[in-house]
């Protein structure tokens, strides 16, 4: 910083300067740092998780897990996912066909409504995604989306057929 | 004779040094953030299943399973990985069988502590609400792969699996 002004009698103070480190570089650098993080962050996807409520259900009794005799289950709702010759997937359950996420989606919802129209209670309903052992992990997801987002809250894998 | 100016270069800046305290602190944010991720047993190069309907992944109380496929003598195996030591490096675990296979062990010793069994304090103590996270590869992995894994879950009594997956675009 620099001091010119005068004293009182006219006289020029003497100048000080004070020549600290030059920061610019450093502040280029830094600023390209931190726009390159924060795009990449912005440019991430984001990840989410599906929750599993109920157990694993067990075709087999080898590795079935005990019911709880306090609870006598409903019986659970189950969704068989087959592959197709085409490399899709046909999902069969009671009145419901469907070869998309999509179509599967709707027709989960009607019986779901139908159900709570009848009084079913909504926690007690179960629905067990049968899938046999050649469908791909990605159109489980497909199919395991659909039924949640129907509404139905216990939703689980059963082992494979 | 004209005045004497001070150069340019010894006038006065503005003071940088609470920018570049904030921006360094932003910066070491970003840099801890991306490396919780690491952090948290996620294997690289699997490619998730997308989905529009689900809840944000949260990494507290969880074990991060990964699951892919190797060709071993002409036919797709799975491949398990998991962070289940202190290192938070994510290491191969056999299936085995899933009642008392590798996968299985190293899962009951994640959800009952070292004696592997309900009870304990300390190093055994139980962890009752341990999460399960499944990172599989949508495409690669087939249920037949992932039901062993399932399977080794519920039998090490670990009741809260979550399916990883990524935000997709709707379809119109």
């Amino acid at each position: 910083m620099a001091s010119g002004k005068r004293t009182r009698f006219g006289a020029r103070a003497p100048a000080r300067f004070e020549s600290g480190p030059n920061m610019t570089p450093l502040v280029d650098v830094v600023m390209v740092i931190l726009i390159f993080l924060m795009l990449v962050g912005s440019f991430a996807t984001q990840e989410l998780i599906l929750q599993q409520k109920a157990g694993l259900f067990s075709v087999a009794s080898s590795s079935a897990r005990p019911p709880d005799p306090n609870q006598v289950p409903d019986e659970p709702i189950i969704v068989r996912v087959d592959p197709t010759a085409d490399g899709g997937y046909i999902v069969r359950a009671d009145n419901i066909q469907a070869t998309s996420g999509t179509v599967l989606h709707d027709q989960m919802k009607a019986q779901f409504e139908n159900l709570i129209r009848i009084g079913k209670d909504q926690t007690k309903i179960a629905v067990v995604v049968q899938p046999s052992g050649d469908v791909a992990y990605g159109q489980l997801i497909e199919v395991y989306e659909a039924v949640l987002k129907a509404g139905f809250e216990k939703v689980s894998f059963a082992t494979p057929r | 004779m004209g005045k004497r100016h001070m150069p340019e270069s010894h006038a006065e800046h503005p003071n940088v040094v609470p920018l570049i305290d904030v921006m360094l602190c932003i910066i070491v944010f970003y840099m801890l953030a991306a490396k919780i991720g690491v952090a948290a047993g996620k294997q690289e190069g699997i490619e998730l299943p997308e989905t529009l309907f689900g809840n944000k992944l949260t990494l507290s109380n969880t074990l991060t399973i990964n699951v892919t496929t190797i060709g071993l003598g002409g036919q797709e195996v799975p491949r398990v990985t998991a962070a289940v030591d202190d290192t938070g490096t994510p290491v191969a675990l056999d299936v085995g069988s899933p009642m008392d296979g590798p996968l299985t062990q190293a899962l009951l010793r994640a959800r009952f502590g070292n004696d592997r069994r309900e009870g304990g304090t300390g190093t055994n103590a139980d962890r009752p609400s341990l999460r399960v996270v499944i990172r599989a590869d949508a495409n690669k992995v087939k249920y037949r792969h992932l039901a062993p894994v399932l399977q080794a879950v519920a039998n090490a009594k670990i009741e809260n699996i979550d399916y990883n997956t990524r935000k997709g675009k709707p379809k119109n």
